[in-house]
């Protein structure tokens, strides 16, 4: 067990709580940092995608895990930024450095239209409202031909810092991991001031919320536009890396994969949305692999994936709620306290005296 | 300014559907007291409150506060003209520490933007370590320390009611709301809320409105009191004219 001492009124907010877990995340760091010069271009394009995945899952986790407001329609932010980003590189010759904060900015504003009418939608209505504005987005690309190319999709090259090309998977790999550090920074500070507790009042109760003195409306609004952001970033960095984007990368699908991100990964921790976009990009690796052992009446079923991400999604909802992020959690506390782990630690505790909502 | 229009209500009515919750309600409150609220189940109390904050639309009438029409502002600016409230059924953040749900009072109080906290520098930095200060004085008045940075959820009840005055007095209001602080206290418990009563008062300076069944902490700590039923008032002045008043005994008792 270890003792704090409080010296500082910012010590319970800061990035690193002990000395060793500054340790421990730097030495996380360097070996990212490492990881291209060890591991085959297979398994770099593959962390290229986690990254990817974590920009989003973390955007997403601030808007559904923090806030409370649930999206299904996150892909067609993801396709938005993609898309922003494409258009401004191929068919008006800006620079990608230009072109994927424009991505983002784009997101963010595609963010603030759609939540400004999801302030009056709740729970299962908003899902279905964010849904249909998902299926809306994919078909505007598939329809507006002159633009987007429809389904025939657009060719994207990858950036490069005046000479230096970015054209490999290795140098593109740091692009990446730069940008995700620091939108995890951004997203860590984000929760630890105001703004961040002022989202988690929203989820937690709307009426005490607005009796602190939050206005509800811009704060859900700043939700989906930071959401909306992150998603729009992620899509620009996925729409160079996959060289050729089109309406098949942005369906209702992915929406769901992302959302079983944040599930799988934990509701409302930065660690989970990482923890989510690393087991859902391996997860499709894991099935593939299995086939080879499993029977062939089952190896050979054409839903299998799909099958598999629903059965995660139910074991981690019925069984580990808080995610991989809770069980990351118990794991910390079992060796933290070591004799004295009790199984109902971390039970939650019924009461029933909440109000009836206004 | 006169002192008597410091907190002033006026006429103020409101119907849900054929009833009639609130009917020309008037009360005054001076700077400085303690004002009770009392009457039976359903006489309007609560909503009176929730009017004051604005949770409900009232029909009809005025809330004058420091000059300020209440009845002209956003829910969410209310607290910002100087009025905090408790909620009846705890209304916290139910998964945030202790901590956090009263560093949430200090909301109304930021000057900083989303930008400003996403860099986390300088003018935002600061202004959070000034809102734990103030978070700190809060708890060690309340003497919540051993609660500090447990979540809500795995917090007694007692402590529950003791964070939500805290999380009110954090926003330095010129004017709390209590909608029934001791209920589903103990005796031990309620003797302490007595006692912030007074020192909020006398110390801290702050108006408080409480509605409250317990008579015998209306009686310790409140200056006058007005008991409402049927959503009119039935009897105003000091507690011990109003507990001796006929129609409050009738109200309570029956014929």
């Amino acid at each position: 067990m270890r003792f704090v001492k409080r010296m500082h009124y910012l010590q319970d907010i800061q990035l690193f709580q002990y000395t060793s877990t500054m340790v421990w995340y730097a030495l996380l760091v360097g070996a990212l940092l490492l990881v291209p010069m060890v591991v085959g271009t297979y398994w770099v394009s593959l962390m290229i995608l986690i990254g990817i995945y974590i920009i989003v899952a973390l955007g997403l986790n601030l808007l559904s895990g923090y806030t409370g407001q649930v999206s299904l329609g996150h892909a067609a932010f993801f396709a938005v930024g993609a898309y922003t980003s494409a258009v401004f590189t191929t068919k008006f010759g800006v620079s990608f450095w230009l072109a994927l904060p424009a991505a983002g900015i784009m997101g963010a504003l595609v963010g603030i239209v759609v939540g400004l009418p999801a302030l009056r939608l709740k729970g299962l209505y908003l899902a279905i409202a964010t849904m249909g504005f998902g299926f809306i987005v994919e078909e505007i690309i598939v329809q507006w031909e002159h633009v987007t190319n429809g389904v025939n999709g657009m060719m994207v090259s990858r950036p490069s810092i005046g000479a230096f090309s970015l054209e490999s998977d290795e140098r593109f790999y740091y692009l990446v991991l730069v940008v995700a550090l620091i939108l995890i920074l951004a997203i860590k500070n984000i929760l630890r001031t105001p703004t961040g507790r002022a989202f988690i009042a929203i989820r937690d109760s709307e009426i005490a919320a607005e009796s602190m003195g939050i206005n509800l409306a811009i704060y859900k609004t700043a939700a989906f536009a930071i959401s909306a952001f992150y998603a729009g970033i992620a899509g620009s960095l996925f729409a160079h890396f996959m060289y050729f984007i089109g309406p098949e990368n942005f369906t209702i699908l992915e929406s769901i994969s992302f959302l079983v991100m944040i599930l799988v990964g934990g509701l409302g921790s930065v660690h989970g949305a990482v923890f989510g976009a690393v087991f859902i990009t391996f997860l499709p690796e894991l099935i593939s692999t299995a086939k080879d052992y499993l029977p062939r009446v089952i190896a050979e079923q054409a839903g299998l994936q799909a099958a598999v991400y629903g059965l995660v999604l139910l074991l981690f909802i019925r069984f580990e709620p808080l995610g991989l992020y809770g069980r990351w959690l118990k794991i910390k506390f079992y060796f933290e306290n070591f004799p004295f782990y009790k199984k109902d630690t971390f039970r939650r505790i019924r009461k029933f005296h909440r109000t009836e909502k206004q | 300014m006169s002192e008597n229009h410091f907190f002033q209500v006026s006429d103020l009515s409101i119907q849900f559907g054929g009833i009639k919750a609130l009917d020309s309600v008037n009360l005054q409150v001076r700077q400085g007291t303690v004002h009770a609220i009392i009457g039976p189940n359903g006489a309007g109390k609560t909503t009176l409150f929730n009017c004051i904050c604005r949770q409900y639309k009232a029909d009809s009438g005025e809330i004058h506060f420091l000059g300020h029409n209440i009845l002209k502002l956003k829910p969410h600016q209310v607290i910002s003209k100087g009025i905090a409230r408790t909620f009846q059924n705890i209304e916290l953040f139910k998964d945030m520490s202790v901590m956090d749900n009263m560093l949430l009072g200090r909301h109304s109080k930021r000057t900083t933007g989303i930008f400003s906290d996403i860099a986390f520098w300088g003018k935002a930095r600061r202004q959070e370590v000034f809102f734990r200060r103030k978070v700190e004085e809060v708890i060690d008045f309340l003497d919540i320390q051993a609660y500090r940075d447990q979540s809500i959820n795995n917090v007694p009840y007692g402590v529950q009611k003791n964070v939500e005055l805290g999380r009110a007095l954090v926003m330095e209001p010129k004017l709390i709301l209590l909608d029934e602080p001791s209920s589903g206290l103990n005796m031990e418990e309620t003797q302490d809320l007595a006692f912030w009563i007074e020192d909020i008062k006398d110390d801290l300076g702050i108006t408080i409105i409480l509605v409250e069944h317990d008579m015998r902490l209306v009686m310790d700590t409140c200056d006058s009191v007005t008991a409402l039923n049927y959503g009119s008032v039935l009897a105003e002045g000091s507690p011990k004219e109003v507990v001796k008043d006929p129609d409050v005994v009738k109200a309570y008792l029956g014929e």
